[in-house]
């Protein structure tokens, strides 16, 4: 069976193009969500192998997200997608527990890459 | 006082400086002890400093301070001029002229020299350490952290020496190498980390990261958790006292990258010294009496009308056509500027190019003088900057290599301008081992570029001029790093599109020497006027040979070919019309045939009729007709229609 993966990402346009991405990975899509708070709640019903969290987002931002994702589950394996320009957040995310970043524009080979390591594991 | 007004000045001066600096330093690398350079160079950074600061620019001022100190203790012969002097002095010109770009260009400086003037200010320390860390050979440790390992060690813990590589461009190296350190501690003890994890948390390092792990874990697990980060360019896990080597494909990457941005640097610069032009004030009165006359001119022309005195009219005409030529051929002067322009950053570039391969050139300038018009030079650049790099890369040879075959240890690249009759000629001719025709074959061969087969009736020369040729001689780091492709096959494209041509000729063991040939303007261009199917074309004049009445009994068919005798010779004969796709149904037994040379071959192009000779401005194709075969752009004719311009390389 494939990855199970959960993305969240506050536009819909950015989901769409990392569900293509990693469908095309061969991993599963098993939720969406639009904000940090959705992302806690669907974190926790579903358990997904791995997230795709996007830093800024309206009423919960990503770091946050982390952190009680982090906090809820020790195991869980959450990739932080980021823009550049964000460094300062981006090790308060190494801190928070991230397992890894990715910086859009996403690559085919990134999102390949990151799918191929973590279903190998 | 605005002080605005005086920015432009400033810039312009302190270009001035920074191109006087560059070539100073240089002769100062070679000969150390040259007073005058060393004075010159402290006059230059002083009024840089004295400049800049009168304009606000404080970080500049400070940054032309620090290097002035550095060559008042030069001067006073407090401070020795050893190469990473100078290096450091080239390093702080450049960072001078990042900011002077950036004041130029929106009034702000946004340079950070507080790392390089601490450097400049630890060399009057007498202080030689170098500030960035690099991973040696073998592991360094205190004796207190051998201590700390050897004890650990008793306990029965595998010790490890991890290198990890970064790619440096890459903003997240950072948050990963903290992953990293986090996964790892997390299985043992971090000893040591270099750089030290401050810096490492504040990205204070280039692209590799050595920690000293101590834990129960076997060396695969270790390579499991790397392994799972993403974006590491590679990784070696050692035992405390093995020794580290870099990886060779990073170490030319690495080399490869540097000297990208070096040319990047270099090229940028000197195509931006010439968005503008100075024009002497003796050409500008030149010109505004032109325009003055034409202003009388039309006056005239005016009354003319009015009073319908018409006999006057052909008088004023004449007179009007005498001064739009005047004024065309002066306009056309103010355009030319001199090549030195963009030569003069090439010593630096070549320099500094040859550093990096651990070779000895010196880059030879000639006719410097020489003016060319501005669009022109705004395109040679990236043609010359290759065939420069190509040279430095491939043509010159190591110092050993030299000194074995019993050449000079220094190689010498030369890059002469000159005039020849309506054309400029470029020329970089190098005396280093040449290019080998057989190393061409069998790299062509491999990239599917030509079969073995083809190959073996191809001559030296033939098989030479194959790197012109897509795909041969594309550098791909190069392209990646200036964004565009790069290679032979640019080049030629290049100086093609300016209407001119590049040959090559070499020797093994003697050297390489491209030459390049431009029309002296490439805006106006005397053309034939020509007429086929009611449609008027221009063909340049350039590629005109003669033009002569053919009977049509003389046309024969050779292996389905027409072709014509003149004077002895088979000249291939082509109807125009039917190149561009029209019907040709002349019953006449006399066709107009126009000789044309394409490549030194003579090629007939059969027309209706010759319309006139005439000087016509070139306007090129908009994007979506660009590369269009057989058309080099259009013109517009004195009736305001539009003729499209022939072009005889691409159209057959």
């Amino acid at each position: 069976m494939g990855l199970r993966v959960m993305i969240v990402d506050d536009s819909v346009f950015m989901r769409n193009m990392l569900k293509k991405l990693i469908t095309e990975a061969g991993a599963e899509i098993v939720a969406e969500a639009g904000d940090g708070k959705e992302a806690i709640t669907k974190y926790n019903e579903i358990k997904p192998d791995l997230v795709f969290l996007d830093i800024v987002m309206p009423n919960l931002d990503g770091i946050e997200a982390l952190k009680s994702i982090r906090a809820a589950d020790g195991n869980s394996r959450v990739i932080m997608c980021t823009s550049t320009g964000q460094e300062m957040v981006v090790k308060e995310a190494v801190n928070a527990g991230a397992s890894d970043f990715i910086v859009k524009p996403f690559s085919k080979e990134d999102i390949t890459t990151l799918i191929q390591k973590y279903s190998a594991a | 006082m605005d002080i605005s007004k005086y920015r432009d000045e400033f810039v312009s001066e302190a270009r001035d400086h920074l191109d006087e600096l560059n070539d100073l330093l240089l002769v100062l690398e070679k000969d150390h002890n040259s007073t005058e350079s060393i004075n010159e160079i402290f006059r230059a950074f002083h009024t840089l400093k004295g400049n800049s600061a009168a304009m606000g620019f404080h970080k500049f001022s400070e940054l032309a301070h620090a290097l002035e100190d550095i060559m008042a203790q030069i001067r006073d012969k407090h401070l020795e001029v050893a190469t990473n002097v100078i290096d450091l002095i080239l390093e702080g010109c450049d960072m001078l002229e990042i900011g002077l770009e950036q004041i130029s260009s929106d009034n702000e400086e946004r340079i950070s020299p507080e790392e390089l003037i601490g450097e400049l200010k630890q060399l009057l320390e007498e202080e030689p350490q170098s500030a960035s860390v690099s991973i040696g050979a073998k592991v360094s440790l205190s004796e207190q952290e051998q201590e700390k390992i050897s004890e650990h060690k008793q306990k029965g813990q595998n010790i490890y020496r991890i290198v990890l590589i970064f790619d440096k461009h890459n903003f997240l190296k950072t948050p990963k190498a903290l992953i990293i350190l986090r996964e790892l501690s997390k299985i043992g003890i971090l000893f040591k980390t270099t750089p030290e994890k401050k810096d490492i948390e504040q990205g204070k390092f280039s692209s590799e990261v050595e920690i000293i792990l101590g834990c129960q874990k076997e060396k695969r697990d270790i390579e499991m958790i790397i392994h799972h980060i993403t974006g590491i360019k590679h990784f070696s896990i050692l035992g405390l006292d093995d020794t580290y080597e870099k990886p060779k494909e990073m170490l030319h990457e690495e080399k490869e990258y540097a000297k990208a941005e070096i040319i990047n640097r270099h090229k940028e610069y000197a195509v931006g010294q010439i968005q503008s032009v100075k024009v002497s004030m003796d050409k500008l009165d030149k010109l505004m009496n032109l325009v003055g006359e034409l202003l009388i001119n039309n006056i005239r022309l005016q009354d003319i009308i009015k009073k319908r005195d018409f006999d006057s009219m052909k008088i004023v005409l004449n007179e009007v056509d005498r001064l739009v030529l005047d004024l065309q051929a002066d306009v056309m002067e103010v355009r030319m500027v001199p090549i030195g322009s963009i030569f003069n950053r090439f010593p630096r570039m070549v320099r500094d190019l040859a550093k990096k391969e651990g070779k000895k050139v010196n880059l030879v300038l000639e006719g410097e003088d020489i003016e060319f018009d501005r669009t022109v030079l705004d395109k040679i650049g990236d043609p010359l900057v290759h065939l420069l790099r190509n040279s430095v890369d491939h043509g010159i040879e190591t110092a050993e290599e030299r000194q074995k075959i019993g050449k000079r240890e220094e190689g010498i690249i030369k890059l002469i301008a000159r005039r020849e009759k309506s054309k400029a000629i470029i020329e970089v001719t190098d005396d280093g081992r040449g290019i080998d025709p057989k190393e061409v074959k069998e790299s062509s061969i491999a990239k599917g570029i030509i079969t073995r087969e083809e190959a073996k009736n191809m001559s030296d020369e033939d098989l030479r001029m194959l790197i012109f040729l897509p795909g041969v001689s594309t550098n791909k780091i190069v392209t990646e790093v200036s964004g565009r492709g790069v290679g032979m096959d640019v080049v030629k494209n290049t100086v093609e599109a300016m209407r001119g041509n590049v040959t090559l000729k070499s020797r093994m063991g003697k050297g390489t020497s491209v030459v390049i040939n431009l029309p002296l303007t490439i805006a106006i261009i005397t053309s034939l006027l020509v007429r086929v199917n009611q449609e008027i074309y221009a063909i340049p004049l350039s590629s005109v040979n003669q033009t002569v009445d053919v009977d049509t009994s003389k046309v024969k068919t050779i292996l389905s070919k027409k072709v014509f005798v003149l004077r002895g010779r088979e000249i291939p004969i082509f109807w125009l019309h039917e190149l561009l796709g029209y019907t040709w149904d002349n019953k006449d037994n006399k066709v107009t045939v126009i000789i044309v040379n394409k490549e030194g071959e003579e090629i007939g192009l059969v027309v209706d009729s010759i319309f006139s000779k005439q000087q016509i401005l070139i306007k090129g194709f908009s994007d979506i007709l660009k590369g269009t075969k057989g058309f080099s752009g259009a013109t517009i004719l004195g009736d305001g229609k539009v003729a499209l311009i022939i072009d005889v390389m691409t159209l057959l």
